[in-house]
């Protein structure tokens, strides 16, 4: 994800002190990552040199952490571009859980126990997600359910493959 | 274990020739919340069954507080059913004759409460599942969502102490899904609700304390990694 | 006690004001159940219906017992035909003021005045009938009231008899005769009409239970939902009878409003001779009650037993176990009581009545094989269905699911049908023992007799020839022949060779011979020649009046059989020359009527009617039939009225039934239908589904109603005879009424196959 569209964004409702965007950009989508003031501000610099925002003024005291930067007719093109073009679908061919069962499969070992402990894990983590859900806004509501839609989907790849591994079982066996 | 509120042993039933349960077991402790968890046709509906005596095991034992649901009469567990069970079922468990309130209200009617007193006290908890603007509809005129959220309604009208759910958002988009079981989950621990919860939906066992999985009719107890 | 009553109240709840389908469901059941209810009481209401006629009639019969101090009312009565109809006329004359009076008239009658009851005013007034206005010019002074008039249709005038009414067979010191009690039926008449009965009332009740038990999948699911939410069976029972009990008390209301309905506008109905004061139309209070106790005890008996398997299952809902197999043994084991029944009938003695009663429960029970014994059939004929176009496949499928419903409501019609044939049969056999006249006539309206007093016979025989209409006329006279007093007599015909000729066809007739019918042999009857008889004369009394002793002549002529059909004589028929003088006897005139004048009839009657009670006449083509006879027929009539009415009962229970089943699987078949299943097809698998079950009904009611017929003229050692024709006829029309009843569904099929059908939960 694009860290500078990110802010991009969160300038276009208002004119930010930098500090302020980290505040909020951490509370919306830094739950696992906050950012850190070095990159906002390496980020800003950047964003002020291709024109998309500018300076809209300084707080007395001085500073650069007390600047207030605000979005430019270019920045607020340039986010409706990329909220438009749409993100290549994610396509987890070399994922670790992939190589897990198929090796436990190689090796002749049970992917019932891979999937029983991956399941344990995944669920433990979906409900820490859940919780986490359950007493947040909304837009905790929206990661939270991204990621859990993610675990699930996983979840649910395991039980098939198991599903399919046990039946090609029995028919080995017979 | 201490706190054992419900728990079946070693449950063997079939379906003619078919075995549905071949050697289940699972403890439900007060409060908790189980999700109950594996492929279709794996048995846990039929698990649900047997521990909320709808259907007799042929085999193992269920026991609710210190007594066996197989020891008990057709009326004695009709009246545990009625009070101190609670159930959502994927559809078709609201009566489509009665409106919602009366709907709600049922389980007590059955146990011999006035029908003003009855119907208040549904009210009531449809408020608190936010369905309180519906009650006078009947079910066929209502969202699948709505009629979910009445059904836990019922369920928790009796104020029980184990509600059954067998896959209570499978009719359901997520959006409704989460809704009903957030309302069931919360409205649960308030009032200190074990839930059994079968599903086949990780998003929706993801609301449980624990969950048990079943395969070909065996539970597989699978203890968290500390 | 407070519990069950709020499960009772649950019951009703959900049985009313429960959103569209359950009105619907409730109106199906609630409209079964009241025609079930009005066709019983109006069952029950025959015997108050009959008992109210014959109070008015023997109320208006004259009491000759001699009363002190009462001057008498001379009374004579005669029967005047107009077209088909009959008119009774009362001729009085009062010796005094204190003359008794029959019911109903204020003052008796001049000669030019006539109390008329309200049919026959209304058919005097009628313009049409000139002719009878011309016969009856009286005055009219009075029409009599409905209470005093035996049936609504009845024609009935009294009039004045003149100073010649002394001469009037009858004198009568009072009116009103007690209540005679009726004399036993004859037990073969009972049984008749106890068949009837049966046959009857039996696919009532069956369309009855099957009211009550409409929608029971629905209700299945439902009450399993209640079991789920923890009540107990004992619960779930009492509900569900709540439930129905609301249909069948609606049902009774219904009924019973149903009965008041039709009991007012029985006044305007004349059904194959019979009619009926709305008022009369009064069931027996114990039936009554019988009725509104049976109604909702068989509604909640057939709910209890419908819900042997919800009971056992609370997840109906989420299980459906494999039906039950329906089992043979005690099936076959009420229709095997009921042939014992038949065969050995326990040393009671035959054409007892108790006998009647033994034969009629062993016919009953025959007859309840046939609905008990259809759903076995049905169910183990489709099981072995395979194939077939989709529509055939979709109904076979269908009825081995569940074809429990479809069977019972059949089993109604074919109960009617197995009764039918078996009645049509028996009747058709008794017809013989009764020997009553085929129904159809032969169409001679052109002969006619007539009867007068030897008094006035002459004056008869004038009045005739001169009437207009007439075209020839011949006389004979009638009387008696007896071997020796209190003995039976036999009719002896006494006409000129004239007459002979000209009716009989003896062209070769010699005065002095004696002709016998060709179903008669004198000589087996004793009439031997040279042997003494006695001619006498009864003369309306009971002791014969001796007129001559006759010698029997040597020879007896046998009259051609082609001749007697058109003027029977009954007996003997003998020339003047082969009698001894006699004083004049009963006269018969024959009068052969002109075709070319219309109504012929009526103006040689009118030209008699001069002669008032002493000469009356008939059309010979009007048998004259004896009590029993009249029974029989009226008996015959009955039992067709109601097979008529039970037929079109069962064909609403057939409507009703797949109307319920298109209700019930409208989601299913909205499916089917937007899946691309052509509509016809879907009608034709309705078609299908009520075909099955009644050509199956007919398999079984046609040899049961001819096993039946069987078994009972078996019993009276009569020739069975069948109209096969009539049994084809009464087949078609059952085949009719499911064809019918899948064309009356269409509009319901179409509309519940409208795509939007699949919206609603």
């Amino acid at each position: 994800m694009s860290i500078g569209h990110a802010l991009l964004g969160l300038l276009e409702t208002g004119p930010r002190h930098g500090y302020d965007l980290k505040r909020v950009y951490d509370e919306h989508f830094g739950h696992d990552r906050p950012l850190a003031y070095g990159q906002v501000y390496s980020t800003l610099s950047r964003l002020l040199r291709n024109g998309l925002v500018e300076e809209s003024g300084v707080e007395p005291g001085g500073g650069p952490e007390r600047k207030r930067y605000a979005i430019t007719d270019a920045g607020v093109t340039d986010v409706t571009e990329w909220l438009v073009t749409p993100e290549s679908p994610q396509i987890y061919l070399q994922s670790a859980l992939y190589t897990k069962v198929v090796l436990a499969l190689m090796s002749g070992r049970s992917a019932e126990d891979v999937l029983d402990a991956q399941r344990v894990a995944h669920l433990k983590a979906m409900r820490e997600l859940t919780a986490r859900k359950r007493d947040g806004d909304l837009a905790d509501q929206l990661i939270c359910d991204h990621a859990l839609f993610h675990l699930e989907a996983d979840l649910r790849w395991l039980e098939l493959t198991t599903a399919r591994l046990s039946d090609l079982g029995k028919q080995v066996a017979s | 274990m201490t706190d054992v509120l419900l728990s079946g042993t070693d449950l063997r039933k079939s379906f003619g020739a078919t075995p549905a349960l071949d050697g289940a077991s699972m403890t439900v402790r007060r409060g908790e919340i189980v999700a109950v968890m594996g492929p279709s046709g794996s048995g846990k509906s039929t698990l649900l069954h047997c521990l909320a005596g709808i259907v007799a095991p042929e085999s193992g034992a269920v026991v609710f507080q210190g007594r066996e649901l197989s020891a008990m009469s057709d009326r004695e567990r009709s009246a545990l059913r009625r009070g101190e069970f609670g159930f959502v079922f994927q559809f078709g468990q609201l009566v489509p004759e009665l409106s919602l309130v009366e709907n709600v209200a049922l389980p007590l009617r059955l146990s011999g409460v006035r029908r003003k007193t009855a119907e208040s006290t549904a009210r009531e908890w449809m408020g608190r599942l936010e369905v309180d603007g519906i009650a006078d509809k009947r079910p066929g005129e209502v969202s699948g969502g709505q009629g979910q959220r009445v059904a836990v309604a019922r369920a928790l009208v009796t104020g029980p102490k184990v509600i059954f759910a067998d896959e209570p958002t499978g009719a359901l988009d997520s959006l409704n899904g989460e809704q009903v079981m957030r309302l069931l989950v919360s409205t649960a621990k308030e009032t200190g609700a074990s839930i059994v919860l079968v599903t086949h939906e990780p998003r929706v066992a993801a609301y449980s304390d624990r969950e048990v999985v079943v395969r070909d009719g065996k539970t597989r107890q699978v203890e968290l990694v500390p | 006690m407070r519990a069950w009553l709020n499960d009772l109240a649950i019951g009703v709840r959900l049985a009313v004001g429960g959103g569209r389908t359950s009105l619907a469901r409730f109106v199906l059941s609630t409209v079964g159940v009241g025609i079930a209810v009005a066709v019983l009481l109006l069952a029950s209401s025959v015997g108050p219906v009959l008992d109210a006629r014959d109070q008015r009639t023997y109320a208006n019969l004259p009491d000759a017992t001699p009363a002190a101090g009462v001057a008498p009312t001379h009374y004579a009565r005669e029967t005047s035909e107009f077209g088909e109809k009959r008119v009774n006329v009362i001729y009085l004359l009062g010796e005094g003021p204190t003359s008794p009076k029959p019911p109903g008239i204020a003052t008796l009658p001049g000669e030019d005045e006539m109390y008329v009851s309200p049919a026959l005013a209304a058919l005097l007034g009628d313009p049409a009938n000139t002719l009878l206005r011309e016969r009856f010019p009286q005055r009219i002074v009075g029409t009599l009231s409905d209470t005093v008039v035996e049936k609504p249709t009845a024609l009935l005038l009294y009039t004045g008899a003149g100073p010649q009414g002394r001469e009037a067979p009858l004198t009568a010191y009072a009116f009103g005769i007690p209540h005679l009690e009726p004399e036993p039926m004859d037990p073969g008449l009972l049984l008749l009409l106890l068949l009837g009965t049966v046959a009857l009332l039996v696919p009532v009740f069956i369309f009855l239970a099957s009211s009550t038990r409409i929608a029971g999948a629905e209700r299945d699911r439902r009450l399993s939902a209640l079991r789920l939410v923890g009540s107990d069976s004992g619960q779930v029972r009492r509900i569900a009878a709540a439930e129905t009990l609301v249909g069948a008390l609606a049902g009774l209301l219904l009924g019973g409003a149903l009965f008041l309905l039709g009991r007012e506008m029985a006044d305007d109905v004349e059904l194959m001779n019979v009619s009926v004061y709305p008022a009369d139309i009064v069931p027996t209070w114990w039936l009554a009650v019988l009725v509104l106790l049976a109604v909702p005890v068989l509604a909640v008996l057939t709910a209890q037993f419908a819900l042997r398997r919800t009971i056992i299952e609370p997840l109906g809902v989420v299980r459906h176990s494999k039906p039950v197999r329906r089992r043979l043994v005690w099936r076959v084991a009420v229709v095997a009581l009921g042939v014992v029944l038949l065969v050995w009938h326990g040393g009671v003695d035959a054409n007892s009545q108790l006998w009647s009663y033994s034969i009629a429960t062993g016919a009953t029970l025959i007859l309840l094989g046939v609905p008990i014994l259809l759903p076995y059939l049905v169910e183990h004929t489709v099981s072995r269905l395979r194939g077939g176009p989709s529509s055939w496949q979709l109904a076979i499928r269908r009825l081995q699911l569940d074809s429990g419903t479809s069977a019972r409501v059949v089993g109604g019609v074919a109960t009617v049908l197995a009764g039918a044939v078996a009645l049509q049969a028996v009747l058709l056999t008794q017809a013989g023992a009764f020997s009553v006249p085929d129904d159809h006539r032969v169409p001679s309206d052109v002969t006619m007799t007539v009867f007068a007093g030897p008094e006035v016979a002459e004056e008869a025989e004038r009045i005739v020839k001169n009437a207009e209409g007439t075209l020839a006329v011949s006389s004979v006279q009638s009387f008696s022949v007896q071997f020796s007093a209190g003995e039976s007599s036999q009719s002896l015909i006494v006409a000129d060779c004239d007459t002979v000729r000209s009716v009989y066809a003896v062209d070769d007739c010699v005065d002095g011979q004696v002709f016998s019918p060709h179903y008669m042999t004198p000589e087996a009857d004793g009439f031997l020649p040279g042997r003494t008889v006695r001619v006498v004369d009864y003369d309306g009394g009971s002791e014969p009046k001796v007129l001559a002793e006759w010698t029997y002549p040597a020879s007896t002529r046998r009259l051609p059989p082609a001749t007697i059909d058109r003027f029977d004589v009954g007996g003997l028929l003998a020339t003047p020359g082969a009698l001894p003088d006699l004083p004049g006897g009963y006269p018969t005139i024959r009068v052969q009527l002109d075709p070319a004048v219309p109504q012929a009839a009526e103006h040689v009657r009118n030209a008699l009617q001069s002669l008032r009670w002493r000469a009356w006449s008939s059309l010979d083509n009007a048998p004259v039939l004896s009590q029993s006879q009249r029974e029989y027929l009226t008996i015959r009539r009955g039992l067709l009225v109601g097979s008529v009415f039970t037929l079109l009962l069962g064909g609403i229970s057939l409507l009703v039934l797949a109307l319920e089943h298109i209700r019930e699987r409208r989601r299913p078949l909205a499916i089917l239908a937007a899946s691309g299943v052509p509509t016809g097809a879907l009608a034709r698998s309705l078609l299908w589904q009520i075909a099955i079950p009644i050509a199956l009904g007919v398999a079984v009611a046609v040899p049961a109603g001819i096993g039946l017929a069987t078994l009972i003229t078996n019993l009276s050692a009569d020739l069975l005879r069948v109209d096969w024709p009539g049994v084809a006829i009464m087949t078609a029309a059952a085949a009719a009424l499911g064809l019918l009843v899948s064309l009356l569904t269409l509009p319901f099929l179409r509309s519940a196959t409208r795509l939007d059908a699949l919206r609603t939960e």
